[in-house]
Parts: C-alpha cells; structure tokens; sequence
C-alpha cells in the first residue's frame, strides 16, 4: 500500500478542523511527520511494540475514564472515538521512527510471561481512518467537510490506483464515484428525516413518557406495566417497616385510555427552615420516621412517598411544590435526593377532598360497568360492605398476568378485562376498581406508585426498582382516602421471575455507583477536577515507567540507515554496450550470468562468451577497483566495445529497414 | 456441535478465498471501514460518519463494477523444476504469450494451488496439536483446529507478481515466487491473471488452466558427519551392495577381533602369538553400513514433531558420506519399507523423494518396525535412530541392536524436551533428546 506524502498531515488537520483541536492536530502533524527529517531511526523489536501497544491501551483507558467523569454517558462513544487520534498516536509515532515498516500490536497486561501478539501491520491506513472517524464524530455540520474528505480519499486512492490506467482515468473515476457519494449523503440524509418524521407518532409516547414528562401529569394505559421489564434500582427505603405502597401521584379524570389530574394544583411548599417541609399543617400526631433515597437524573421529578406522610427533612431537595392531593413535586434537587419522611397513618392533608370529577365515569365505559354492577348486585349493601363484595369480585374470578395479546370482543380495552380476559395486570384492576367505585357512587381516583417489599440484605434497606411500580384505586371513605389494592398479591412475585440472572451483579454496580453519587453530593464539592488530576498523574507515571524501561532496553539508535548503495555513474567503452542491453526484454535467470544472458538478449553475428565475460569484468574493474584498471586492459576493453558497439549498430540499421518498424 | 459447524466453516473459507480474490488489501479495509460506518452514522444528526460511508460505499461499489469484465488472450506455460525444499523460496520462471490485438499491461499473476479442504470426518476427529491448552469455548467451536488443518493441507504459498506490459503478439519471460510451507506433492493447477481497477480497491480475475506437480522436499539442516568408533571397515563383502565397484583384496593391516567381524578373517598365526583374537583388514572399496531407523508411530495424523524427525532424517542422509558409505533408511509407513543410498546406488535426491512422501504410521504395531530391523541388523555397521516417542517397545529395540554390538545413536525428538528427561535418566543407553522447536540449534551438537 502506498502513502502519498504528507497524507497523514492532512488527516489530522481534517481531524483538528472538524472538532476544534487545530492546534493539538499541528502539533502531532510536526511529531509524526518529523519523521521525514530525522536521519537516524529507533530499532525496535517485538517487545518494544508491545511496550508502546501498552502505553496506548492505558492511555486509552485513562481518557476513558477521564470522559466518563467529564460528559455524560450518553456521548462516551462518540466523544472518545474524537479523541483517538491523540490516544493512538504514540503507536503511530513507534512505526514511524523505527526502522520498520510495520508495527506489532500486541499486550502484556496481565501476563507477565507471555504476550499476546498480533500480526504486524502498517498502522498508517488504521490511524487515517482514526483521524476521519474522529473527524466525523465532531459533528461540524460544516459544508467543507465533504470535499476535504474527498481529497484524502483521493490521494491515498489514486497512490493505489491499477497500474493498468492513466492518473487522468483514475481520477475521473474517482471523481465520478465520489459525486455518487455526496448524492448518497444527501439521499441518507432526506431518508434519515423520511423515517424520523413517520416513526414520530410511534416515537411521540415514549418520549413524552420518558423525556419530556418528568413530573407524570397525566398516565396512558399500559405506562405502568412497561416498567416492569426493568430490573432497575430507583428507590432505597431505609425503615424496619415501611408501609407497602408509596404513592408518587394520583389522578382524577379517565378519558380515552389516560388518566388525567395530576397537573395544575401544585403550589409552592415554604419550608420550616432550609431543610424541613411541613407537609400536613402541625400540630403533628408522633409518627415513625424512615429514610427515602430517590434517583433523580433530571434533579427534578416526583417524589413517591407513604400516605401518612406529614414531615419531610432533606439536605439535598432545594425546592419542593405539593399537589392538593398530597403528591410531591421536586423542582430542584440533587441527582440523588435523601429526604427523612415521618409518617403517621392518621396524618390527613385538609384540602384533600373528592370533587365532583371524582365520581365521573366516562360514556364509552358505562355499558361494562353497568354489566359488572348488575353482576355485583352491591345497591343496597353498605360502602363498606360495597368495597368487601368488590374485593372478592376481582379475588375470585381475576388472575395476574402481564402477557396480554390479540384484540378482544370489546370495543374498549377495560370491557375486554371484565367481561373476557378477565387477567391483566395492576393498571387494569386499578382502572376498573376505581370506575367501578364510582358507578356504585363513592368518589374514588387512580393513583400510581411503587410498592416497597424487597428487602437487600447487602444495603440493609428496601429496594424499590422500576418493576416494582405499581396502580391502586383510592376511595373516600368516612373523611379519608381508603387504598383500594384489588390486584392479585402474587403480582410482586410473579414480577420478579422475570428479572435477569445478573440482577445482582448489577446491583453491585448500581450500589458503588449510588455510593459515589452520595459522596458527591454529600461533600458539596464536585471531585471531577481532582479525579481527573489523579487519573493524568497515574497514567502519567505508569507510561513514564513503561518508557523508561524501553529506554533502558533500546538506548541506542540504530546507525544502519535503510538507503540503498549509490555508486557514481563511471563511464567506460563499454557502457555503451551495457546500456542497450538493459533495453532488452529479456528476462534474465537467477544465476545467471551477464554474459550469458547478453548472449541471448540480441541475435549477434559474432558473440563470444568468454570474450565478452572477460570485457564486463574489465568493465567492474574500471567501475569499482579503486586502482583502476591498466592500460593493457584498457585497449583490450576498447577493442571489444567497439566491436560489439559496431554489432548492435547494424541490428539497430536493420531493424529500421524492417518493415513496420 | 462440530457437527453443524463443520459447513459453515467451509462456506466460510470459500467467501474468504472468492473475498481475497476479489479485493486488493486496501479495498479489504476500505471495505471494513466501511461497514463500521454503516453501523455508527445510522443516525445522520448524531455524527458526520454517514458522509464517510457513503464515499466509501460508492467507491467501493464502482470499483467493484469495473471489474466485472476481463477478457485478455494471453496463454501462459511454466517452467517449472521437479523438486524444492520447505522453507526455501521456490524460483522459476513463466513465458506468457500475448496472442490478442492490444498490448497488456497492468496484469498481476498468481499460482493457484490446490487447496484440498479438511474432510468433515477429518475434522471431527483430528485434533490440533496443543488442542487441550485452549479454552472450552474454543474446542467446542473447533475454530482453531478448523484454521489448523488448513494450514496443515496447504503446501505453498503463491503471490501476486505483477506483470510489466506484454506488446500485442509478444512473448515474455517472468520470475515467479513459491514459497513451499510444507513437504509432499504440490499440485498447481492453472495461474490467476488479474488486474486492478483504477481505484486500486477490487482486482478483476480469469483462471488459466495449467496443472502441473511439483515434489517438496523436507527441510534440510546443517549436520555433522555422523560415524562410529570400532565400526566394520576396510573388509570384503560391502561391495556386494554396490554394483559398480571393482574388486580389491589388497592386505591392509591387523587389528584386534570386534563382534560381527568375519571368522574367515582372523589371522590365527598373530592371534597364536598376541593371544588376542586378530584380524586381517583389506584394502578394499567396502561401505560402512549404516541404518537411519525413522519412527513414524504416532497416533496423529499431522505431527509437528514427526516433521521434524522427517527433517532430521533427511538432514542426516545428506550430511553422510555417499563416496566410502551406505544408508539404509528404514521406517514403516502403510507397509515395511527399505531404502538404500550410497556410491553406485540411489543418491541423495531419490532418499528426500521418499522422505518427502512418508507419512505417519497409525494402523501398525511398532513391533514391525523392529522386525524389519532385526532382519537388516546382521548388515548394519552402525544405526541411527529417530524416536518420536519412548515406551518400553522402543526401548526393547535399542537394547537389542545394542546387544548385537552395532554402535547406535538414539535421538529423540520430543515437544519439551523436560517431559522425558527423567525417563531418559533410568535408561542404560545414551540418548539425545531434541525438542521440535530447536532441532536446528541443537542438531549442530550432534
């Protein structure tokens, strides 16, 4: 493979262009490209690649993690992928300033006897592709971009091109070929939007759901039931018992398949003094007080918390809001919030009170409620004695399942649950629990949260993860809100069957992580800055060591220069003759010798092997004998020459008197 | 699992083979990188990588469209020797004829050889050499005995050689490379001519039919002349093995009796005086005869230390003196066989033909081998023996040619060379043992 000079330079000068690293881009063009100045070169062995090869790797490993500390995740690829052609470099640099022409990429890491080696390879193509993907990953949107990869790919394709062609033909098919790849950009572009702007719809949910919704106003069917593939931790309740459901928020209206009614009541909770909210007016009733350690990506979102709940103290929730139904709304806080919640059962919010929105059952769920009602037959009994009869409805006829498939007789999809199915999973029951509590005239509303059972002896705290979310019904009852839990009590075990194998090597990672989020936050300093000192100063050093040792093994440069033995052009009587034979065609034996092949390359009237075998030896003589040759010699060389030069110019007459010629 | 995988290996290394036949290394990793960025710029407002694969894919796709299409009338004839040596780079020549209309230029040529893929059976029953240190993944994947029994099917490896321009109607003469990797029969069977498209990214192909064979020889190291002290010199008899040597009976000198000396040579009068049992020596064209026994037992069909012991044997064969001795090379194969080297008799080209072609022996007792040397024992000055392993059969062999008073030379050829030192402690013969990997270091101790 050829390289056409200063190829490389123009790679990393893309590179610096496109992600605002010009001067870092100089600056390695000066070192990999000094190679061409510098006389002498390093004489590197396999272990000394290997050497380098390790030096990058914790190079690499340190940028790594000094990316991981700086950006967020979600970017780690792409920005490390912008950073490798500095990580690289000293691989680069090891091929270019050693004698050979290819290098040997292999490890010792981990194994002190025996390395593992790959074969030897020409870096220089890697590290051109490495300085075009760091270049595109930069994302200029810059115009330039394409021509200036245009004409790397140009040099390095027309330095390669078939020999068989001229450069004109080459580049005229490479410019044809790339003209079709800027169209094809321009094509992936328009399809790329094609495809984003139609998947929208079915995007629109999802996003909403997970991006743009962070404090739940309203819930669609199903949304709880989605989480419930996730085995993530969210949630860590520290409490010798906590109550079993935390609610996050709860919702009045039904329409259309969503719960609506957690949006617009929220207002400004003032706090007691910076850390303490009072969340039920005082006096107090004396409670149990239990810890919540809430993951909050977004520093903003929802806090689940009991009913009950009347005193919140947290050090790291900045500003917190309150729904009139009790809900509690983070509009600032750390990414990991730890509040101290006391909870009393008895402790009720004032405001708290069912509406008329409360008993309101959509039009399009009157007939199955209507035929559930007649199937309950509750009219004349008691509330109480309503809730028990709806209890036992759903325990006796309804199972748990999350596997809901295939479209059922009915036109909505909570008909199809009471009336065929007759299993689903918690938001089913909660829906038709709360419907149905109001057909029977009690105010009653949807809420969602997280029931809290799992019990990690590792934190010594309960672990609420994301499959742990769960839907209820509320009913007011004598002054109160009565969680109504028709789903069956299995669900929470039939949930976690499901979860992965490596759920607790995950934990593992999710508690280190936790802890040193919690140390972050805890300190009040953002460590990042000396976390990245650390890791430049170990890397440092352990690339010092590593280079150092090399040192010692290779201190010296090799003198050998790899230029070929240049011997000034002497000329004798013969040379002539020795020119117009290199003319010839004819291809020439191993071992063989000169005389002999000149012997075949013309059709000579008078050749005579020895003869001229002895002239071409006077010839090297007079060439490369530093005393020359002597006159004796010198006249029997003439003599020679002239008659083998007198030779060739009759073949030469005759072969412009042949025809055609 | 073997089983199942056994296809799609060989689907494999056919899309491999029609792959590397198809692009030049730089297309190869264009090519790469061009799948990278298929899979990383999917998403055209995260990075620029979708501009980089469409230029690739592009470039790639016309270059791949310029050479659907080759059409060349140039006619190639070898000149090819009969015989190479492993490891030695093969030199010849090819006269190509250029019978079409238009001057060629451009075209690259390379040897195809026959590459006989493993059998299924093969495969599933043959075991890579060192096979038990990989991991459990890698056996039951079988993918490294896979690649190991095609390396151990190919005999040499051919290289492009790029042809400088042919005018319309001439003829050229072209040095051609072959580097044989392994001894036997190499079958050629025709040459690719190719040429690279303007890109330099694909290479379009045609096959010309040209079989033809050629015999690679085992490796050959430096040896010292191997002889024994007390050996069967200068007596009567040995000519018998050689047809074209004249008759001497001509009186040498006395020397004492040594086992396997003839009676009829003792001089009774010395032997009455010295009261030692002399003999009479005649100058006279006898050969020393030697016996270089190969053990080819082993239970694999491809042996890395067999090789070596094939290498060894022919090493030996070529270093000893064809003029004033005679070897016997003796080793079991499908059968007993025999051969004989020395002045008036077959040379040295026709021992390393038949070491080229031998091959391990798994279906046979080694108690043949020891047969077919006691049979020859009686002729036998001295022995050489090349060990691939050591069991008490072996042991029984050496001990007996020992008993006979025929000087012997024990070598064995071992992976590591520790795994039979304390063996070879308790022995009450010398032995040298020579590991595979060093054979050529340690054979100049000889």
């Amino acid at each position: 493979m050829k390289f056409p000079p200063l190829l490389l330079t123009a790679a990393l000068l893309f590179w610096g262009l496109q992600t605002d690293r010009v001067f870092i881009a100089l600056l390695l063009s000066v070192v990999l490209e000094g190679e061409r100045l510098v006389r002498r070169k390093y004489d590197l062995g396999q272990d000394d690649f290997v050497k380098i090869s390790d030096l990058t790797s914790l190079l690499f490993l340190g940028g790594v993690a000094l990316i991981l500390l700086n950006y967020e995740p979600l970017g780690f690829l792409r920005i490390t992928t912008g950073w490798l052609p500095l990580i690289l470099a000293p691989l680069m640099a090891a091929q270019l300033y050693s004698t050979g022409d290819t290098i040997t990429i292999g490890t010792r890491l981990g194994s002190k006897k025996r390395a593992h080696i790959h074969k030897p390879l020409d870096f220089r193509l890697y590290y051109i592709a490495v300085c075009l993907f760091g270049a595109a990953s930069g994302n200029s949107r810059s115009l330039w971009f394409f021509p200036l990869l245009v004409v790397i790919l140009g040099l390095l394709l027309l330095a390669n091109r078939g020999r068989a062609f001229p450069p004109v033909l080459a580049g005229f098919y490479l410019a044809c070929s790339l003209s079709f790849g800027y169209l094809g950009s321009i094509a992936m572009e328009k399809a790329h939007g094609y495809v984003m702007q139609n998947s929208f719809r079915f995007l629109y949910r999802y996003y909403r759901e997970q991006h743009a919704n962070p404090f739940k106003t309203h819930v669609n069917f199903g949304d709880t039931g989605r989480q419930k593939s996730s085995g993530e931790i969210i949630m860590r309740v520290a409490s010798a018992s906590p109550p079993p459901l935390f609610r996050e928020a709860a919702y009045t209206s039904f329409q259309g398949g969503d719960w609506f009614g957690n949006v617009g009541s929220y207002e400004f909770l003032v706090p007691e003094d910076p850390e303490t909210w009072h969340l039920v007016k005082a006096p107090h009733l004396e409670g149990k007080n239990l810890t919540v350690e809430l993951s909050l990506p977004k520093e903003r979102g929802l806090l689940p918390h009991p009913g009950g709940s009347y005193l919140l103290s947290s050090a790291t929730i900045f500003e917190l809001e309150q729904h009139e139904n009790g809900s509690l709304k983070v509009v600032d806080g750390a990414a990991v919030v730890t509040a101290s919640i006391a909870v009393h059962p008895e402790m009720r919010l004032d405001g708290d009170i069912p509406t008329e929105k409360h008993l309101v059952v959509p039009e399009e769920e009157r007939y199955v409620l209507e035929e559930v009602q007649k199937m309950l037959n509750v009219e004349p009994l008691s509330v109480e004695e309503k809730l028990a009869a709806l209890r036992s409805f759903f325990a006796r006829d309804f199972s748990y399942s999350l596997n809901l498939v295939g479209r059922g007789e009915y036109s909505t999809p909570l008909g199809n649950f009471l009336l065929q199915r007759k299993n689903g999973f918690c938001e089913y029951y909660a829906t038709a629990t709360a419907l149905l509590l109001r057909s029977l005239g009690i105010p009653s509303r949807y809420a969602v949260g997280y029931a809290v059972s799992e019990w990690s002896g590792l934190e010594d705290k309960y672990l609420v993860r994301k499959r742990h979310a769960h839907a209820w019904a509320e009913a007011y009852v004598d002054g109160s809100w009565m969680i109504v839990d028709t789903t069956p009590s299995h669900w929470f075990a039939m949930d976690a069957e499901r979860a992965s194998a490596f759920e607790k090597l995950g934990d593992i990672f999710n508690l280190l992580r936790h802890k040193y989020t919690l140390f972050q936050i805890g300190s009040g300093r953002d460590y990042t800055l000396f976390y990245s000192l650390v890791i430049i100063v170990l890397t440092t050093f352990l690339v010092i060591r590593i280079y150092r040792r090399m040192k010692l093994e290779r201190s010296v440069f090799s003198t050998e220069e790899n230029m070929p033995r240049l011997f000034p052009r002497t000329w004798t009587p013969f040379t002539p003759v020795i020119d117009y034979l290199m003319q010839s065609q004819v291809f020439r034996h191993t071992c063989e010798s000169f005389s002999r092949w000149a012997s075949r390359c013309c059709s000579w009237k008078d050749f005579d092997e020895e003869e001229f075998a002895g002239l071409y030896a006077i010839h090297l003589q007079v060439r490369f004998d530093p005393h020359g040759a002597d006159q004796e010699a010198l006249s029997i060389l003439r003599g020679g020459a002239e008659k083998y030069l007198k030779q060739i110019k009759e073949m030469q007459d005759e072969e412009s008197k042949a025809p055609g010629a | 699992m073997k089983r199942w995988l056994y296809p799609l290996y060989k689907k494999t290394e056919s899309f491999k083979q029609w792959f590397a036949s198809r692009f030049t290394p730089l297309g190869k990793n264009v090519l790469f990188f061009c799948s990278i960025a298929f899979f990383f710029g999917l998403n055209v407002q995260r990075s620029m990588i979708y501009q980089l694969f469409t230029a690739t894919v592009c470039v790639l796709f016309f270059s791949y469209l310029f050479t659907l299409r080759l059409t060349t009338r140039l006619y190639i004839r070898r000149v090819l020797p009969q015989t190479c040596i492993v490891g030695t780079e093969l030199r010849y020549s090819i006269l190509v004829e250029n019978r079409g209309e238009r001057a060629e230029k451009g075209l690259f040529y390379r040897e195809a050889l026959d590459l006989q893929l493993p059998e299924k059976g093969e495969f599933l029953t043959v075991k890579e050499e060192g096979e038990e240190r990989r991991n459990i993944f890698d056996r039951k994947m079988g993918y490294y005995r896979w690649l190991w029994l095609l390396q151990q099917g190919r005999m040499a490896v051919a290289k492009d050689t790029f042809l400088p321009e042919i005018p319309a109607g001439g003829l050229r003469e072209y040095e051609i490379r072959l580097a044989p990797v392994r001894r036997g029969n190499a079958h050629l069977t025709g040459g690719h001519i190719g040429r690279v498209d303007p890109l330099g990214l694909c290479k379009s192909q045609i096959f010309r039919d040209n079989p033809e064979n050629i015999l690679i020889l085992p490796r050959v190291y430096e040896v010292p002349q191997l002889f024994f002290q007390g050996a069967r010199k200068y007596h009567q008899g040995g000519i018998t093995a050689a047809r074209d040597q004249g008759d001497s009976s001509e009186f040498l000198s006395l020397r004492e009796y040594v086992p396997g000396d003839p009676v009829k040579h003792i001089d009774w009068k010395s032997t009455a005086r010295t009261g030692k049992t002399i003999v009479k020596q005649y100058r006279d064209e006898y050969f020393s005869r030697y016996g270089l026994i190969l053990d080819s037992f082993t239970a694999q069909k491809y042996s890395a230390v067999f090789e070596e012991a094939v290498s060894l044997a022919a090493s030996i064969l070529m270093a000893q003196d064809s003029v004033n001795s005679v070897l016997d090379l003796l080793f079991v194969e499908n059968e007993c066989v025999t051969c004989t080297m020395g002045n008036g008799l077959d040379g040295h080209q026709r021992m390393l033909e038949v070491l080229a072609s031998v091959n391990t022996c798994a279906t046979k007792p080694f108690a043949e081998l020891a047969a077919l040397v006691h049979s020859h024992a009686a002729l036998l000055s001295g022995a050489i023996v090349i060990l691939i392993d050591l069991d008490e059969e072996r042991k029984t062999l050496i001990t007996s040619l020992l008993s006979r008073k025929i000087p012997t030379k024990v070598l064995l050829l071992a992976d590591v060379a520790e795994n039979f030192k304390e063996q070879c402690s308790t022995l009450d013969f010398p032995i040298t043992i020579l590991e595979a990997a060093q054979v050529e270091e340690q054979i100049a101790r000889l």
